[in-house]
């Protein structure tokens, strides 16, 4: 820029500028583009190069092998994700969907609405760690121990604000005429809820359902202060319980190289899973979605 | 379809005047007490972090967050070296994302053809289906011992007698470590906010630039970034709250300590990661609400700033329809 002003001015308003200040931008722009790109394949062609070799029928179906040892698997984290998430779906789906009803269609613009939405954009952000602290304070301490239950209560925490705004969101790009069309018919206002508006907005509630727990899937940090982890299979909802984010990080610290591949090998299914899932949904909401828009 | 309405996010249509139905009335009862239970619950958090960080700042009072020293043995607590960290950290990681986040978007939208710029925003997000377990893996197995090897070395040989700040050991894990694998993970949330900023400056506008005369790269800096500024600015504002708060990644990769840092490839703690770490050494109640202390000055920060933020997304999403 600086160079275009001092080399000569005209009268007739600025002086086409050379060429070369653009060249090198878009230039700079473009390699950014491909640093933002070769952090995404570095990031995945790593878990792949390192990790393929760890994953086999036994790595998917057995308890974790003896410290340092080869061989053994990690089925109970695997286990222990489905049992954690499922819980925190119990707790996050239906307060997060109500949310989500509640500020799309019934609160309009009252100061109560107002400052609810402003609470869920708000904790949105607040880190997940926060949330392990509070449960472990709620649940952890007074029963004296880490379990399931309090895990997937902080994982469910995590997910009511995502929900209840994919909820909103999706549910305020169903065209208000298909409610006035509704009310025009004498429905209530329930029955155009929960007859009209939900199920054409059904493709994108569950799509905002399946991110948010793909986003609680990995988290890691509230699990620290409530699930703990360990090396067994689940033994009970109120006994401690290990998670494949939890495994990652044990094996990512440990000092052996067969903790390594097995942390590089878990971290792969993770993110296969965490993938495939939205991608699949992506691909089967597709066709939905078109006519709520 | 009432025009006025329909594109109006504050306003659906609710039936004004109607049949009183019982139906209608436990719906809206079932739903508007699920809300208070959400409501309590966000208050109860707050109660509770303060209540558990409650011997602590009885003990040490606001000084904690100025204060150094972190000594479980004889209870003397302060939590400045990881203010400190958190900022320099969060910052570092900022400066690096934005920078590399906007230009990339602006290739995106300006440069690439546009059968290339879908496909591309796509992969770019899908860093943001990566959970922070794998960044700290990658950070801590991959990154940390390559930045060791070689940005470190280069830092400490050709800037280190100038700089102190750059004169440090390099260790890989520290805090130049955690700055590039935090600056990797809000890359997609920087990019995508961005760039929908930048989708949604009005074409005359540029068609305005282009018939003044100006090449492509003047309306680009001189007319397209400037207009999405709020935008940008938003996108920024989320993405220092996501940053300040990150956890387990960071503290895989930062190394852990408990001094002020002195140059960026120490290693140290941050307010987040220092709490993940440090939980399960827990050996005193005090010590266990010091950490909540730090956890509380941590909440308090990034409620704050997601408070800022959605006040700049909310005012831009009554003009464009940019959602965050």
């Amino acid at each position: 820029m600086a160079s275009e002003r001092k080399s000569g001015t005209s009268d007739h308003g600025p002086r086409r500028p050379s060429k070369w200040p653009g060249r090198v931008g878009f230039g700079l722009t473009a390699v950014a583009t491909l640093l933002s790109l070769g952090a995404l394949f570095s990031i995945l062609g790593y878990l792949v190069f390192h990790g393929i070799g760890a994953i086999n029928w036994n790595f998917l179906v057995k308890e974790p092998a003896a410290v340092g040892e080869a061989g053994g698997g990690i089925a109970p984290s695997l286990l222990g994700t489905a049992i954690l998430v499922g819980i925190s779906m119990i707790v996050g789906v239906p307060l997060g969907v109500g949310v989500g009803i509640y500020l799309s269609e019934i609160a309009g613009d009252t100061p109560f609405a107002r400052i609810t939405r402003v609470a869920i954009n708000t904790f949105i952000g607040v880190p997940s760690i926060i949330m392990g602290i509070f449960v472990y304070f709620v649940l952890v301490k007074p029963t004296n121990t880490f379990s399931a239950v309090a895990g997937g209560l902080a994982l469910g925490l995590i997910m009511i604000p995502i929900m209840a705004r994919t909820t909103e969101d999706v549910l305020r790009l169903v065209p208000n005429s298909i409610r006035e069309a509704g009310y025009a018919l004498g429905a209530t206002q329930w029955r155009v809820t929960f007859e009209i508006v939900l199920p054409a907005a059904r493709a994108g509630v569950i799509t905002g359902g399946v991110l948010a727990v793909a986003r609680v899937a990995g988290e890691t940090a509230p699990l620290i202060l409530t699930a703990l982890g360990n090396e067994y299979y689940p033994s009970g909802l109120f006994k401690p319980i290990d998670e494949i984010t939890l495994r990652i990080l044990k094996y990512a610290r440990g000092p052996y190289d067969v903790w390594h591949q097995q942390a590089y090998g878990a971290a792969l299914i993770l993110v296969f899973g965490v993938a495939i899932g939205s991608l699949l949904l992506r691909l089967t909401t597709r066709d939905y979605n078109a006519p709520g828009r | 379809m009432s025009t006025a309405t329909a594109d109006s996010p504050m306003t659906q249509v609710r039936p004004k005047k109607r049949r009183s139905s019982r139906g209608d009335w436990v719906y809206r009862a079932l739903i508007t007490s699920m809300v208070c239970v959400v409501l309590t619950i966000f208050v109860g958090v707050f109660v509770v972090v303060v209540t558990g960080a409650w011997p602590a700042m009885r003990r040490f009072g606001p000084g904690f967050i100025v204060k150094t020293g972190w000594d479980p043995v004889h209870l003397v607590f302060g939590a400045l070296p990881f203010v400190v960290g958190t900022i320099i950290v969060a910052f570092g990681a900022m400066i690096l994302a934005g920078g590399v986040g906007l230009l990339t978007a602006v290739c995106v939208t300006e440069l690439l053809p546009p059968w290339l710029q879908e496909p591309v925003t796509y992969l770019i997000e899908l860093l943001a289906f990566i959970p922070s377990v794998v960044y700290g893996l990658f950070g801590l197995l991959v990154l940390a011992p390559m930045l060791q090897r070689t940005v470190e070395v280069w830092l400490l040989e050709h800037l280190g007698s100038r700089f102190a700040f750059f004169n440090g050991a390099p260790y890989g894990v520290g805090y130049l470590s955690a700055i590039v694998i935090l600056a990797i993970m809000l890359l997609p949330l920087i990019v995508s906010l961005s760039r929908e900023a930048l989708v949604l400056v009005p074409r005359e506008l540029k068609e305005g630039g282009y018939a003044l005369g100006a090449d492509r790269w003047s309306v680009v800096w001189g007319i397209t970034v400037p207009f999405a500024r709020d935008g940008i600015v938003g996108a920024f504002v989320l993405s220092l709250g996501r940053a300040l708060g990150e956890t387990i990644a960071v503290a895989m990769t930062i190394g852990g300590g408990f001094r002020l840092p002195t140059t960026i490839m120490d290693q140290g703690y941050t307010l987040a990661s220092v709490i993940a770490n440090e939980f399960n050494e827990v050996s005193s109640a005090m010590y266990l609400s010091a950490l909540i202390y730090c956890g509380l000055i941590l909440f308090v920060v990034t409620i704050v700033v997601n408070i800022i933020a959605y006040f700049i997304v909310r005012r831009l999403s009554g003009i464009h329809g940019f959602r965050a």
